[in-house]
């Protein structure tokens, strides 16, 4: 092994995934400080938001990056990209904390609603990210509310990462249920503006998390309770 | 009406997609543009793939943002950074990957067939050929988790000193000297309003499974915050308070460190204070 960062050879920068899995394969830890840079935020930013606890979160991402060194060998860019590997490998790791958790309830609320609290009594402070729900129902059917969270978990977290305008009209559209002729409106921006940058903005997120919500925890259909599922009139 | 083709296909998709719902509503929509879609997609398994890769992302996007009240959109979507410890702690951990690797195998010392033909030199030639291979592998690999060990150190005081002149540079930081249970210093913490940097020269190495946990404790509630890592004989500790966005320094906020026993619960503390400081005084 050599010094991370410094790559001897050629420079591993540039390579796609899947090059640069196969170098952490033979060995080389500049590959694997590369891979860790461009998605261990992802990975820790979706942990974080699916335990409430970022203490917790970088421990499972420690785990994921280091069963990558371990198990770069069975890593197959035809199954996925290495984003999705490795947020499929935390979100195991961050179930099963879930699920040990779930052995004693009196920690688990306080777990999942933010950190971890000294001597486990007294209220802690609520986490924002954490619903209620979860907490609440977490005993009657952890296993679809902790998938269904997780995908949102790494849902937010690519819509946080979106370049500002294009998250603005996903939040809009979707947050706010506003036509793409209310946000240009809201936002004084020309119509095509808004649906080009609302187009690019689904388009990236399905390039980074589209194959997140072909799993278990993602809803089969865009109505939700709550949420108007009217159809408008074409605009 | 005539057959849409693959362009026009992805052509109405692309329309559809801009709405929340209307990709989810398409099997019912009576729209001609929709129904000639609805017959596309029918014989077309390439494009019905498409849309109801469409339609999960839209769904998925919708159920992710249900719930998140638009004034607080900006807290619920922040951009959250791993904590710059993280980085040196998994090359560490990986590097302690590869020197178990390298760790020598015993070696059989019994062949597993006796060959009574072969010169008893030759037998001796080779068992001292393996004796000098197995003390040469043995430096070699005492000097890899040297150097390995040595790097993590490094890269552990890079990201710590990196967080000290981060916290140094802004007018509004604090210093404040940490305390040993019998009063004589052992550090000292400084912070702003985002990160928290300890340092000590004073705790002893942690045994095997022993932990030094720090916590953060505001009118008698605590929080498990973080571990102290080591680099040589300098113990730290890199936090971000961007974390934990209710939390705020007071009047009455002690950071502390416990020395936690191996197999401890990490939600509570169970090991005796080694380090306190009052942030609030």
């Amino acid at each position: 092994m050599h010094d991370g960062g410094q790559l001897i050879g050629s420079d591993a920068s540039e390579l796609d995934d899947a090059r640069l899995v196969a170098r952490i394969a033979g060995g080389e830890e500049a590959a694997f400080v590369i891979a860790y840079d461009r998605h261990a935020g992802f990975v820790f930013a979706s942990v974080a938001r699916f335990l409430g606890d970022r203490e917790a979160a970088a421990e499972v991402v420690q785990d994921a990056f280091v069963t990558l060194w371990r198990r770069a060998r069975q890593f197959d860019a035809r199954s996925g990209s290495l984003l999705t590997w490795l947020l499929a490998i935390a979100r195991h790791r961050a179930i099963d904390r879930l699920r040990a958790e779930g052995r004693r309830p009196t920690r688990d609320a306080i777990r999942l609603e933010a950190f971890t609290s000294e001597g486990g009594s007294g209220e802690s402070p609520a986490h924002p990210d954490v619903p209620p729900e979860l907490i609440a129902d977490a005993a009657t059917d952890p296993g679809t509310l902790a998938a269904r969270r997780w995908t949102q978990s790494v849902v937010r977290t690519g819509i946080a990462e979106l370049p500002e305008r294009e998250r603005q009209v996903i939040l809009l559209g979707y947050a706010e249920d506003l036509s793409q002729a209310q946000i240009a409106e809201r936002l004084e921006w020309p119509l095509g503006t808004v649906k080009s940058r609302t187009r690019r903005a689904m388009a990236q997120l399905r390039a980074r998390i589209g194959p997140i919500t072909e799993t278990d925890g993602a809803p089969t259909s865009a109505a939700r309770p709550g949420h108007a599922s009217t159809v408008r009139p074409d605009r | 009406m005539t057959a849409m083709d693959h362009g026009s296909a992805h052509e109405r998709i692309e329309d559809l997609l801009l709405d929340p719902a209307r990709l989810a509503a398409l099997p019912s929509s009576t729209a001609a543009e929709d129904v000639a879609l609805r017959e596309h997609l029918d014989g077309c398994a390439a494009c019905r793939s498409d849309s109801e890769s469409w339609t999960r992302l839209q769904a998925a996007v919708s159920d992710a943002l249900s719930g998140v009240d638009p004034a607080e959109s900006a807290a619920a979507l922040e951009v959250m950074e791993p904590p710059p410890s993280l980085r040196a702690r998994v090359l560490s951990a990986v590097r302690m990957e590869a020197e178990a690797a390298l760790a020598p195998v015993p070696m059989a010392a019994t062949p597993r067939r006796r060959s009574f033909d072969r010169p008893r030199t030759a037998w001796l030639g080779l068992a001292a050929a393996l004796v000098v291979l197995v003390v040469s592998a043995g430096l070699l690999v005492d000097q890899a988790a040297r150097l390995a060990a040595a790097r993590a150190e490094a890269d552990g005081l890079a990201e710590v000193m990196t967080a000290v002149d981060r916290v140094l540079s802004e007018p509004q930081h604090r210093v404040v000297s940490l305390t040993t249970p019998d009063g004589t210093a052992g550090g000292s913490i400084s912070w702003t309003r985002h990160d928290l940097v300890v340092l000590s020269t004073t705790l002893q190495a942690p045994k095997p499974g022993e932990v030094y946990r720090c916590w953060l404790n505001n009118e008698g509630k605590g929080w498990a915050v973080g571990r102290m890592e080591f680099a040589g004989t300098t113990s730290y500790w890199v936090g971000s308070l961007d974390a934990w966005a209710s939390f705020e320094i007071g009047p009455t906020t002690v950071f502390r460190v416990s020395l936690e026993p191996p197999g401890a619960d990490p939600a509570a503390r169970s090991g005796p204070i080694m380090l306190e400081a009052a942030l609030g005084a």
